[in-house]
């Protein structure tokens, strides 16, 4: 396969991933299509699903790497993000939010991502195998933050004490 | 706020955002619109709702947020901040990981790091969620949208588009 057809896959792939689970976007054009041998794949959506930062990007970045090194790795990074740029760039540069049918439609958009949130988040809290401990470790996150408690202490204070229960629990571990 | 503490808040942000660019919602509003002032509610929930009308990956949102601090500029240093710290951790640890695997420790932080990202994706949802509660009709369309993704399996390009179609036909 050439290169250019490789990156217009990636450049496919940015135009046509909306929502939720976008990794299974690159799954079935790279992974289903043979590119990419499905272990590898796996490997590195582990990768990018422990570390922070966004998954998406980061994933089509080893994607690309996996097929032709870093450049190809950054190429397809910039060919994802491409479309949703040129996406805001010409909205920022024609609409205007004063405008009142501008104003409606992204209030409408405004309401659906927030319900779309809030079925992503009923669906990661009702996942099956969480226990007591995982509520009140996701809890306690909420209320920490709300509170006030900077991010960076509210995530160091919930992770040290998570991983030692997990640490000396390894059962627990799913 | 100048373009450096753009690219510090930035960095920071996408340093801690566990979960994914969505996680860190809570935080962000709170540093732009309580704690520092640049940008107001309706401005900060107008530029995420953009970024979520566009196609490509969920983090694009940090351009128009961005954008509305400090112009094309900001747009810029915003994004490349979010993405670079995680990026450059991604490409260190990839080559590492079957050996951080084996330690029980790695192990346990990453399975605590799961419920702490719901606890995460909680407060973005109540950060955005609750100016919305409000009003009774943005309240249903919000159950309404999670309703047809959840029960009827809707896909979320649909729920979102079709939301900004009943705006724009003043149905919200």
């Amino acid at each position: 396969m050439t290169t250019g057809s490789i990156l217009r896959k990636f450049l496919w792939v940015g135009l046509t991933s909306f929502g939720a689970a976008r990794w299974t976007n690159l799954h079935r054009v790279f992974v289903r299509d043979g590119l990419i041998p499905e272990d590898l794949f796996m490997r590195d959506l582990a990768v990018t699903q422990t570390l922070p930062g966004p998954g998406f990007v980061n994933l089509t970045v080893l994607c690309g790497m996996r097929l032709g090194g870093w450049r190809m790795g950054l190429a397809a990074g910039a060919l994802v993000l491409g479309p949703g740029l040129v996406a805001i760039a010409l909205a920022l540069a024609f609409l205007s939010g004063e405008e009142p049918w501008v104003a409606r439609f992204l209030h409408g958009i405004l309401v659906g991502a927030v319900g779309a949130l809030a079925a992503a988040f009923i669906r990661l809290a009702s996942r099956r195998g969480r226990s007591v401990f995982d509520a009140s470790l996701a809890a306690a996150t909420l209320l920490l933050i709300v509170a006030g408690v900077p991010l960076f202490a509210a995530i160091l204070l919930t992770g040290v004490v998570g991983a030692t229960r997990y640490r000396m629990r390894p059962e627990e571990e799913t | 706020m100048t373009l450096m503490d753009v690219a510090l808040l930035f960095a920071r942000l996408g340093a801690l955002s566990f979960g994914g660019g969505l996680s860190i919602l809570a935080e962000l509003q709170r540093e732009l619109v309580e704690t520092r002032g640049v940008l107001t509610q309706q401005q900060f929930a107008t530029a995420f709702a953009l970024g979520q009308a566009t196609p490509g990956p969920g983090v694009i949102y940090m351009v128009p947020i961005g954008y509305a601090i400090a112009g094309v500029p900001g747009a810029v240093v915003a994004l490349v901040s979010f993405l670079t710290l995680p990026l450059l951790l991604q490409l260190v640890v990839a080559g590492q990981w079957e050996r951080l695997v084996r330690s029980a420790w790695m192990r346990a932080a990453n399975r605590a790091l799961v419920p702490i990202s719901v606890g995460l994706v909680a407060s973005s949802l109540r950060s955005l969620g609750t100016p919305l509660l409000g009003d009774p009709v943005d309240t249903a369309g919000m159950i309404v949208a999670a309703v047809a993704m959840l029960r009827f399996g809707v896909s979320p390009p649909v729920v979102v588009l079709g939301a900004g179609a009943l705006g724009l036909l003043g149905l919200r």
